[in-house]
């Protein structure tokens, strides 16, 4: 399971895939202090990043793929 | 000129190749469905492409209608007759013009514009009645262009602006894209030659509760320099949902601009603004920071921290990095053992830095004080994350060719350098009697030896190109051959891969297609002569090219009438090229070799094609220039073949050096069939000329020393008797044995000609500079031969 909850932050780890938006969707709904750690993630689906970006948690780390940390962490950033 | 437009240019040269060569399969098996795709699809892109241009407006008209054309052909609506590829040729070669146009003065020619709708006009006139009505249908397949910068571009206030230009990309995902399965972040992330990029909601997002996650709501807006043909060809399946535009980076070139591309992250320091590395840098600092979240024994801790700190410090020189307040964070880490914490920084400033591979070349990359920490790898090296990313920047690189040929002027002279210390090591040890020296010398020479060699034939591998290059454009010049000469003939291509330095290659074009029409011309026969002599009624021309050694040989054959040689050597004698005495004692090898005479031809009448004398000697000129060999064999009835063998390369020559008279000269190699020593009872004398019995020849042997007016050298007189030394030479199939005093041993050199009042020696090919600063004149083989 990519979506890896812990006390007070979920983990997305190897491949998340769309499937795993609801997932994520649903612990971040439980947890509104929830934050998420992307460091361990090498792949997100489309749908994964609608929710962080909807969510607008703080996050930890960066995904792996360096394009990929690189648009999510542009997506991510509140903008003026 | 911008390099969105070279980058264009030099992709719609290569798409214009892939388009002529889909015509004329498409004309010679016009109903296959593969061939139309594979032709359809390069129409299709370049015109896609062509869009983003304002100036080139008329051109995407015309591709406009060739792709409605195509894809009727492609649909089954209609079929592409002979005199329709035609008119593709003509509108391509006309395409081609205007690209060229577009390179050397910026826009399309006057009267672009009347051609354009003639031409668009003429092939929609091709699409059936029907079918015209619906010319505009939106084929897909190619993202929207528009020539101007996107809303979202044009709305940030410049300082915000990405400080970058490229093309600019706003894709935006239709709602129900997930069910398709596409994914639409992985179409971004692997899109190539991506500068900078945002993601944005379309509409603001719902409280968290009410998403619905799987319904799209993104737009993607990436700004790239990969090429508007390129991003083309990534968005291809999602092009109904892309628009390309071309954008400008700031007038400043400014790095200035704040980005929000920082990480947004707990402990990170206050975001910076972004900056740019060097790639090499940027690589080093991201195995650094893999490296420091590596789990390690605590003992290690401190000694991995400090060494980063080293490493760190020699990459501060480099650009950039003085504002990343490292220190002050190499220090904390340590004082807290933590070398995660040093990592962490990295990785900030990392998701901060965009690696510039441009400024790699810049004087502080590159001579920026001394290095300490590991050799910086090599960009594109392919280990984990740096290795994906250099792969999808794409592994070539396109150079000017006159880069190249000054780094192998230099590699060239570096060798006449090299060449220097062997004579180094003897005057170390015949003047200084320093052995030991001279055995060092040598030692160092070998190893500089064994690097030049390497670095040369790096150098050599970077010029070579097939001559599929040079090939591919022959189906076109033979098909409008046969169509003139109303013949049916059919080119067939080997070894197109064949790779051979860039200027041998491009030299061999012309040579080739003098051959090409001789051969279509004289060789090949009309369909009903061929049916007579019960040949297939379809003529059959080989072009092949391997290569084997040092040569690239090239051969081109048909299967026509071949060569009369007894008319040859009737027209040769009828047009006073030989004696009569000459005509009867050729072997008929070498009367086959007459047709290589300036100013023959056994063509009755003269046509527009050849046959005007001209042609064969011209052919032969050009590949004895470039010191080859040419060779025509030929079978009455069967055909005939002509074989070039070309060096791959012409930067350095390969000199067989001798003494003469007490004086050194060199001779190409290429020239010398063999080096022998022979006995003085082997030699005969035929009236007062030396001679030898060679593999039941006879070959004249001529002494150089007396050739050139020289002393002999006088022999000590208890010296050893040697046995002559001769020099076997084969100039146009012809032996000559050239007695020489001594032979010394073959050298790579670079032989230049000669200059000014020297020209009139033709004798000489020109002069090597020797490693102990000798000049060495090198023989031209060829004249030699003519003047003994």
């Amino acid at each position: 399971m990519p979506v890896k909850p812990n006390k007070k932050s979920v983990s997305l780890t190897g491949v998340c895939t769309a499937e795993d938006a609801e997932a994520l969707q649903a612990w971040l709904g439980a947890n509104p202090a929830g934050t998420v750690g992307l460091g361990k993630c090498d792949s997100l689906h489309t749908a994964c990043l609608q929710v962080l970006m909807a969510a607008g948690r703080r996050t930890t780390g960066q995904p792996t793929d360096p394009a990929l940390a690189r648009i999510v962490s542009a997506a991510l950033t509140p903008r003026a | 000129m911008k390099p969105l437009d070279a980058q264009f240019i030099s992709e719609a040269r290569d798409l214009l190749e892939q388009i002529g060569d889909g015509l004329l399969r498409l004309e010679r098996d016009p109903g296959n469905p593969e061939t139309v795709r594979d032709l359809f699809r390069p129409v299709h892109t370049l015109k896609g492409a062509s869009g983003i241009f304002e100036d080139l407006a008329p051109m995407t008209r015309v591709l406009h209608a060739g792709e409605d054309v195509l894809d009727r052909v492609r649909d089954g609506q209609m079929a592409l007759r002979p005199d329709h590829a035609d008119l593709f040729l003509e509108v391509f070669d006309q395409i081609l013009e205007w690209i060229e146009a577009y390179e050397s003065a910026g826009g399309l020619p006057d009267g672009a514009d009347a051609a354009a709708t003639h031409y668009a006009a003429a092939l929609r006139a091709l699409l059936p009645a029907d079918a015209a009505a619906g010319e505009n249908d939106d084929i897909g397949g190619v993202p929207t262009a528009q020539t101007t910068p996107p809303d979202w571009w044009t709305a940030l206030d410049p300082p915000d602006r990405p400080p970058v230009a490229g093309v600019a990309v706003t894709y935006r995902p239709a709602p129900d894209v997930f069910f398709q399965g596409d994914d639409p972040l992985r179409t971004v992330q692997t899109a190539p030659g991506v500068l900078w990029s945002a993601v944005v909601p379309v509409t603001p997002w719902p409280a968290l509760a009410d998403l619905d996650p799987f319904v799209a709501n993104l737009e993607f807006r990436v700004i790239s320099d990969a090429g508007v043909v390129a991003l083309a060809e990534h968005f291809h399946y999602v092009a109904d949902q892309v628009t390309l535009a071309p954008v400008d980076g700031p007038a400043d070139g400014g790095g200035e601009a704040a980005d929000a591309a920082e990480a947004p992250s707990s402990d990170a320091p206050a975001p910076g603004p972004r900056i740019t590395l060097p790639e090499s840098v940027h690589a080093v600092m991201q195995e650094l920071a893999a490296g420091l979240f590596t789990p390690g024994a605590d003992a290690a801790v401190d000694g991995r921290i400090a060494s980063s700190r080293r490493i760190l410090e020699g990459l501060a020189r480099h650009a950039a990095l003085e504002e990343a307040q490292l220190p002050e964070a190499v220090d904390a880490a340590l004082e807290a053992r933590d070398p995660a914490r040093l990592a962490k920084t990295l990785t900030d400033l990392l998701s901060r830095a965009v690696p510039d591979s441009a400024s790699k070349s810049g004087p502080d990359a590159d001579t920026g004080g001394p290095r300490s920490g590991p050799p910086l790898p090599a960009p594109g090296r392919p280990t984990d994350r740096t290795g994906a990313e250099a792969v999808r920047k794409g592994t070539a690189i396109k150079v000017d060719q006159e880069r190249l040929d000054g780094l192998m002027d230099m590699v060239g002279e570096l060798v006449v350098v090299k060449n220097g210390l062997p004579f180094l090591a003897r005057a170390a040890e015949e003047d200084h009697g320093n052995k030991r020296l001279s055995r060092q010398i040598r030692a160092q020479y070998e190893a500089l030896n064994r690097v030049t060699n390497a670095l040369q034939a790096a150098v050599m591998r970077m010029r070579m190109i097939p001559v599929g290059v040079v090939f591919s454009r022959f189906n076109r010049q033979v098909r409008d051959i046969a169509r003139r000469l109303d013949k049916d003939i059919e080119l067939v291509l080997i070894g197109e891969d064949t790779e051979a330095d860039k200027t041998v290659v491009e030299d061999l074009a012309d040579p080739l297609v003098h051959l090409i029409r001789n051969a279509c011309d004289h060789g090949l026969e009309r369909a009903e002569d061929r049916h007579a002599a019960g040949k297939p009624p379809r003529g059959r021309l080989t072009l092949s090219a391997r290569s084997q050694d040092d040569h690239v040989l090239i051969e081109l054959s048909d299967d026509g009438r071949g060569i009369d040689v007894a008319r040859v050597r009737a027209k040769a004698l009828e047009r006073g090229l030989i004696d009569e005495e000459r005509a009867r004692t050729l072997t008929d090898r070498e009367a086959l070799n007459l047709v290589l005479l300036p100013g023959f031809s056994t063509a009755e009448a003269v046509s527009d094609l050849s046959g005007r004398g001209v042609g064969m000697d011209v052919v032969k000129a050009m590949v004895e220039r470039r010191g080859g060999r040419l060779e025509i064999t030929s079978a009455p009835g069967v055909g005939t073949t002509i074989r070039l063998a070309v060096p791959l390369s012409m930067a350095l020559t390969r000199v067989m050096l001798f003494d003469v008279g007490g004086q050194q000269f060199g001779i190409p190699m290429a020239a010398i069939s063999e080096t022998r020593r022979i006995r003085p009872e082997e030699i005969h004398c035929v009236k007062d000329q030396e001679c030898i019995v060679r593999r039941d020849r006879i070959v004249t042997l001529r002494r150089l020393t007396r050739m050139l007016g020289m002393p002999e050298v006088e022999t000590a007189p208890n010296a050893v008797v040697t046995d002559p030394a001769v020099l076997m030479l084969d100039v146009d199939g012809r032996e000559t044995g050239l007695v020489v005093d001594r032979f010394h041993e073959g050298m790579d050199l670079v032989v230049k000609p000669m200059e000014g009042i020297l020209t009139i020696a033709p004798i000489y090919a020109g002069t090597a500079l020797l490693g102990d600063g000798r000049v060495l004149p090198v023989f031209n083989a060829k004249e030699l031969v003519r003047c003994l």
